[in-house]
């Protein structure tokens, strides 16, 4: 696969600030789109999800460096 | 997605020396410590636990192509990028000051008189699609802000994020921050850049990505000397751009969400769209000639249908400019040199008829 397919597929994917996502999944509304979004990302050991402060705490304690992503 | 799903091996890999956090929702974001370009959508930031930036990921010029100007090769690059900082960290601590922005004027976007609305947690309990206050909307905050205010509106508000091909620069999305051409007489050619350097700094500041080079383009001042330093072949090379005071005209606004406030007081909510020079030709049209592609139909976007402008018409003169302007080049005129409560002769053809319209300024 290439990058640049890869990136494609990762800017459609989201469920969130995309309006051509939505439409690619018609068959759920936005709000359960966003649920879903949830339930996965709660369940994800790499990553923290909506908790930035969590996130700085984290890397003090393991003196690692953030990836911050808004999407 | 790729990204908080990652399939790609190197991407895993690299994902692991870091610590990741995903940010789905604008509400309650650190205005003054998260500073980026609120009109993507898919922006990233690499930090230090001390909230040092090391820097920023995410480009973006056009509507339909999001993918044209990022790429996971540019996103592999400027992970390990961050990594090589974090390994130089603290030593390089100077050097990273300028990636922090300056104080915003409100803390946080729940701030601003339109957005009020908006609570710091999503309401997952309910429409919480609706309770998401997106990033885009912090730029039409303040745009907002600042005309109900009857201030002027900045060349920062009005051209944020200059793209490289302000100065003339075309970057590979695939690479980290590597000049593909410097277009003749631009600026970028006339400070010597040349198709294959790699820009290691800008204004001292070390640069991971396309994003961390419009970083300092959105602060620098008009006119402006800025330093580059670039690896060619194996020569460290320092490189000198004079910017003249109008360097950001040639940025594009068309494609940002921020631009519809814009639109609705300088346009009276149309969308304008400049005619294709094939079209031009078989119309005989020259110089101002863009299609109303789009026309507000309801409550306070409705001004230029009120005003009598329907979709289809060409405008061939906006408040007695005739010259070939792009919608942005127009929209900057508006916000230079009007004022909110202006009434505008506009003049547009529909068929072959030309009628001349007033359109009031909001």
């Amino acid at each position: 696969m290439t990058g640049k397919l890869a990136l494609t597929l990762l800017l459609s994917a989201s469920a969130f600030f995309f309006a051509g996502a939505l439409a690619a999944e018609d068959k759920k509304d936005r709000d359960t789109l966003v649920r879903d979004d949830l339930s996965e990302m709660r369940d994800s050991d790499l990553w923290i999800y909506n908790d930035v402060e969590k996130g700085f705490e984290l890397a003090r304690k393991t003196s690692k460096p953030l990836l911050i992503v808004f999407r | 997605m790729q990204v908080a799903r990652p399939r790609n091996l190197k991407l895993k890999r690299l994902l692991k020396k870091f610590v990741c956090v995903r940010v789905v929702k604008g509400n309650s974001l650190n205005l003054e410590l998260f500073q980026f370009d609120y009109d993507l959508t898919f922006a990233a930031f690499f930090m230090n636990a001390d909230r040092t930036i090391y820097g920023r990921y995410g480009t973006r010029s056009s509507q339909e192509k999001p993918e044209s100007d990022i790429s996971m090769q540019g996103l592999l690059g400027a992970l390990e990028g961050a990594l090589e900082l974090h390994a130089d960290f603290p030593a390089n601590r100077k050097s990273l000051a300028g990636k922090q922005g300056g104080k915003p004027r409100f803390p946080n976007p729940e701030r601003y008189p339109t957005l009020k609305r908006y609570t710091p947690l999503l309401n997952y309990g309910g429409k919480v699609a609706q309770s998401c206050l997106h990033c885009h909307m912090i730029n039409a905050a303040e745009i907002e802000l600042l005309r109900s205010k009857k201030a002027p509106l900045p060349d920062k508000i009005l051209y944020p994020w200059p793209l490289p091909g302000a100065l003339g620069l075309q970057l590979s999305p695939a690479e980290r921050a590597l000049v593909v051409n410097a277009a003749p007489a631009s600026a970028a050619h006339e400070a010597g850049f040349r198709h294959g350097d790699r820009i290691l700094s800008l204004e001292g500041q070390p640069i991971l990505s396309t994003a961390d080079i419009q970083w300092v383009l959105h602060n620098a001042p008009a006119p402006a000397r800025l330093t580059a330093v670039v690896k060619r072949a194996e020569k460290t090379i320092r490189l000198k751009l004079e910017l003249d005071a109008d360097w950001r005209k040639s940025t594009d606004i068309s494609w940002r969400g921020s631009t519809w406030p814009l639109r609705r007081m300088g346009f009276g909510a149309m969308r304008l769209e400049d005619v294709w020079d094939g079209d031009r030709k078989k119309r005989g049209l020259e110089g101002m000639a863009l299609w109303v592609r789009h026309v507000g139909q309801y409550g306070i976007h409705r001004t230029a249908k009120d005003a009598g402008f329907r979709k289809g018409d060409i405008v061939i003169e906006f408040d007695g400019i005739r010259e070939r302007l792009t919608e942005s080049e127009l929209l900057v005129h508006i916000f230079r040199n009007r004022k909110a409560g202006d009434l505008v002769p506009v003049k547009v053809l529909r068929g072959k008829k030309r009628i001349s319209l007033r359109l009031p300024l909001r």
